[in-house]
C-alpha cells in the first residue's frame, strides 16, 4: 500500500491548521481553566441582575438569580432524570433486527469516506 | 375531458408547482451529469422568483359543480412559507451537488414542489392532494439508502403518512357533509365545543404530520434512516408544512398550547440518551415543532408571527444542524457518538458550521434562534399562562444540553475518536457556510424577518432584560453541564437503540398477534385431538359390541339359523292351522 510511508508520519502531521490551533483545549489543565473562565462570566451575569432592571412579565421571574437558578437545576433535573430512565428505555443496537438501520452500517456507494491529507 | 384538463393546467400554471413539476421531468431526461444537478438548483431560484413576483390574492380557480378548488391563495403568511421552502430547496440542492441518483434528485424536488403547493392551497381538497404528495415523494428519499432497514422504515414511514392522509380525506368529508364548506382558513369556529367529527379528525391528520406527543414516532423513526441528502430534505418540510396548516386552520386552539407545551418536554430524554445523533436532531426538531404549536395555541397577532418566525429560522438552523452530521456521515460513514469525537482535527470548517447551528437552536442572542424564539415565549407570558411559560424555559434549557451542547461536543470534540476524515467537500461547506451566514444574519439584523411575518407587530428582542435572562439561563445551564462532564456524571454515550412509543406497535403489538395466533392455534389443536378421541372411543364401544370379536358377532351362526327356521317354519304352520280353522 502506498498510504504505509505516510503511516508513519507523525500524527500531528494530519491535522488541519485551524484544528492544531485548537488543541490546546484537550489539555485537562487548560479545560479547567475554561471552566473557571465560564464560572466568572456567570458571576458577572449574574451580578447583571443587580445593576439592570431585569423586569419580566411574572413576578417570580424578576427574583434575583431567576434565571441562573432555573438553568443549574434544570440541567441537573435532565441528567439526573436521564441516568434513572436509560435503564427503562435502553436496548441493544440490534434490538428491532433487521426492521430498523440502528445495526447496519450506511451503504458505503452512499457516501465518499475520505481521510484527511490523503486524496 | 379536453376542456378540464386545459383548465386544470391552466390554474397549476399559476402556481410555482409547475416549476417543480417541470424540473423533475426535465431531471428525468437529461443523463446523470452536473446539468442534471444544475437543474435542481435552478428550479427553487424560479419558484422563489415566482413566489416574489406573485400578486397577492387568490386564483388559480377551478370549479367541479358546488366544489370550488383555488390551487393559489397568496398572502404574507403564504409568502414567508414559499420563500422558506424554495430556500430550503435551493440550499439542499447545492449541499446534494454530488448526487448522482435520479431517484433522490426527483424525489426531492417533487417533494418539495408539493410543500410548496401544499401552502399556497386555499381550500381542503387542493390541500389532501399536496398533502399525499409529500408523503409518497418523500418515502424515496428513505428508500434510497437501499438497504433493508431503510425499506423496512420507509414501509412504516409510509403506512404513518398515507394514514395520516387517510384521516384527512375522512374529516374532509365529514366536515363537508355537514357544513357544505372545503375552506381552510379559520376551520375551528369559536372553539371546540362547536366542531363536527370531521374537524377533529382533520387536527388528528394534521396532529400525526406535525408530530404531536404519541404520534411523533414516525419522525424520528424514519429521518435518520434516510440518505446523507434524505434527512436534510426531510426535516425541512413535511413538519412545517403541519406547522403551517395548522396555524391557518386552527389559530388560537388553547388545547394547542398543553399539546405544544407536552412536545417541547416528551422528546428531551429520549434526545440525551440516544446514541445515532441523527437521532438526537430528530427529537429535538420534535421539540422545535412543539414551540410553534404552542404559538398557534396561543393565537395572538405576536404568537402566530413568532410560529411563522420559529419555523423560518428552524428550517434554516434545523438543515444546518443535519447538513453538518450528514458532512461528519459522508465522510467517516457513521453519524453515532460513541464513534465519532475530536473531529475538529481535520473537519474545523463543518464544526465551526454546527457550532453555529448548534448557537442558532440554543436561542444565544445574535443568532436566528433569539429572535425567532423569544417571540412565542413572550406571546405565552403575555398572554398570562404561567406554568407553560415555565416549561418552555425548561425545554430550552434541555435544548440547549442536546442540541446546543451534545451534538457538536461528541462529533467535534470529547475524546479522540483516532478517525481523521477529509473535510467536507466544497458543495458541502457552501451550502452550511450559506446557511450559517442567514442564521447569524437574522440574528444580528432581526428585522429583515419581521418584515416578512404575516402580521404587523412591533418587536423587540433586544433589551437588556431579555438578552441578560437568556445568557443567565444558557450559561448557568452550560456551566452545569461543564462541571458535570468534569466529574464524570454525565451520562456516557452507549451503544444502544432506546424504545419509544413506537415499541408498541414494532414489539408489543407483533407479540400479541403471535400470541393470539398461538393461542387459537393450540386450542384448535387441543379440540381436535378431544374430538378425535372421542369419536375413537365410541368407534371402539360399537366395534366391540358389533366388530369382528364383539359380543354380538360371538354366536356361530349354522346352528342359530337352522333353529330360527324351525322356529319360522313352526310359527308358519301355526297361523296356517288358525287361519283352517
Amino acid at each position: 500500500m502506498d498510504h504505509d510511508i505516510e503511516e508513519k508520519a507523525p500524527q500531528e502531521e494530519r491535522i488541519h491548521p485551524i484544528g492544531r490551533s485548537l488543541l490546546w483545549i484537550e489539555n485537562s489543565d487548560n479545560i479547567g481553566r475554561m471552566i473557571g473562565f465560564l464560572a466568572v462570566m456567570c458571576f458577572f451575569l449574574l451580578v447583571g441582575d443587580f445593576v439592570f432592571n431585569r423586569y419580566g412579565y411574572f413576578d417570580f421571574e424578576e427574583t434575583y438569580g431567576f434565571y441562573a437558578v432555573f438553568g443549574v437545576v434544570a440541567l441537573l433535573f435532565i441528567t439526573l432524570a436521564t441516568r434513572v430512565l436509560r435503564f427503562l428505555v435502553e436496548r441493544s443496537e440490534d434490538y428491532y433486527g433487521n426492521a430498523s438501520v440502528d445495526g447496519e452500517k450506511y451503504p458505503e456507494k452512499g457516501l465518499d469516506v475520505k481521510e484527511f491529507g490523503r486524496d | 375531458m379536453i376542456d378540464a384538463l386545459t383548465a386544470f393546467s391552466s390554474a397549476l400554471v399559476a402556481t410555482p408547482v409547475v416549476v417543480f413539476l417541470a424540473a423533475a421531468v426535465l431531471v428525468a431526461l437529461l443523463p446523470r451529469s452536473p446539468i442534471a444537478a444544475a437543474v435542481t438548483i435552478i428550479a427553487p431560484v424560479v419558484s422563489a422568483w415566482w413566489v416574489w413576483t406573485s400578486l397577492p390574492g387568490t386564483y388559480g380557480v377551478l370549479n367541479y359543480g358546488e366544489l370550488e378548488l383555488a390551487l393559489m391563495r397568496n398572502d404574507k403568511f403564504a409568502t414567508l412559507f414559499g420563500y422558506a421552502f424554495s430556500l430550503a430547496a435551493f440550499l439542499i440542492a447545492i449541499y446534494a451537488w454530488h448526487v448522482r441518483d435520479k431517484v433522490q434528485q426527483i424525489a426531492t424536488l417533487l417533494y418539495a414542489g408539493s410543500a410548496i403547493g401544499a401552502v399556497f392551497a386555499a381550500d381542503l381538497i387542493t390541500l389532501f392532494v399536496y398533502w399525499e404528495a409529500t408523503a409518497l415523494t418523500s418515502v424515496f428519499l428513505i428508500w434510497a439508502r437501499r438497504t433493508e432497514g431503510a425499506y423496512a422504515t420507509g414501509m412504516r414511514y409510509l403506512i404513518v403518512q398515507i394514514g395520516s392522509g387517510v384521516i384527512l380525506v375522512a374529516g374532509i368529508a365529514i366536515h363537508y357533509q355537514a357544513t357544505g364548506s372545503i375552506a381552510l382558513d379559520g376551520l375551528s369556529g369559536s372553539g371546540p365545543a362547536g366542531w363536527n367529527i370531521g374537524i377533529w379528525l382533520i387536527l388528528l391528520a394534521f396532529g400525526v404530520k406535525c408530530a404531536f406527543p404519541l404520534l411523533h414516532t414516525w419522525l424520528k423513526d424514519a429521518y435518520p434512516a434516510a440518505t446523507v441528502v434524505g434527512t436534510v430534505t426531510l426535516s425541512a418540510f413535511t413538519t412545517k408544512m403541519a406547522v403551517y396548516c395548522l396555524a391557518r386552520a386552527f389559530p388560537g386552539t388553547e388545547m394547542l398550547i398543553y399539546i405544544g407545551a407536552a412536545m417541547t418536554v416528551f422528546p428531551i430524554i429520549f434526545a440525551e440518551i440516544e446514541n445515532d445523533l441523527r437521532r438526537v436532531l430528530a427529537y429535538s426538531l420534535n421539540i422545535q415543532l412543539g414551540f410553534m404549536v404552542v404559538g398557534i395555541g396561543v393565537g395572538t397577532e405576536l404568537s402566530l408571527n413568532g410560529t411563522a418566525a420559529h419555523a423560518f429560522a428552524s428550517v434554516l438552523y434545523k438543515g444546518l444542524l443535519f447538513m453538518t452530521l450528514g458532512a461528519v456521515l459522508f465522510r467517516t460513514g457513521t453519524s453515532k457518538a460513541t464513534d465519532l469525537g475530536g473531529l475538529y482535527r481535520t473537519m474545523p470548517y463543518t464544526m465551526i458550521c454546527c457550532v453555529i447551528g448548534a448557537a442558532s437552536i440554543s436561542a444565544f442572542p445574535l443568532f436566528s434562534g433569539f429572535v425567532a424564539k423569544s417571540l412565542v415565549f413572550s406571546a405565552t407570558a403575555k398572554e398570562s399562562y404561567p406554568y407553560v411559560w415555565a416549561v418552555l424555559v425548561f425545554s430550552s434549557a434541555a435544548v440547549l444540553s442536546h442540541s446546543g451542547i451534545k451534538i457538536p461536543y461528541f462529533t467535534f470534540f470529547a475524546k479522540d475518536s483516532g478517525k481523521r476524515p477529509a473535510e467536507a467537500p466544497p458543495h458541502m461547506l457552501l451550502a452550511m457556510g450559506l446557511i450559517a451566514f442567514l442564521c447569524i444574519y437574522i440574528g444580528v439584523f432581526p428585522d429583515h424577518l419581521y418584515a416578512l411575518l404575516p402580521h404587523d407587530v412591533e418587536y423587540e428582542p433586544y433589551t437588556s432584560a431579555h438578552i441578560l435572562s437568556q445568557l443567565q439561563l444558557l450559561m448557568f445551564a452550560f456551566l452545569a453541564f461543564a462541571l458535570l462532564m468534569r466529574f464524570g456524571f454525565f451520562p456516557a454515550e452507549k451503544r444502544v437503540s432506546t424504545l419509544d412509543i413506537d415499541w408498541l406497535y414494532r414489539k408489543v403489538a407483533p407479540a400479541v398477534g403471535r400470541f393470539g395466533v398461538m393461542l387459537t392455534a393450540t386450542v384448535w389443536r387441543e379440540m381436535a385431538r378431544g374430538f378425535r378421541f372421542l369419536v375413537g372411543q365410541s368407534q371402539r364401544a360399537v366395534g366391540q359390541i358389533y366388530g369382528l370379536d364383539g359380543r354380538a358377532a360371538g354366536v356361530l351362526p349354522t346352528g342359530t339359523m337352522v333353529l330360527w327356521l324351525a322356529i319360522l317354519l313352526g310359527a308358519a304352520l301355526a297361523v296356517n292351522l288358525l287361519e283352517v280353522r
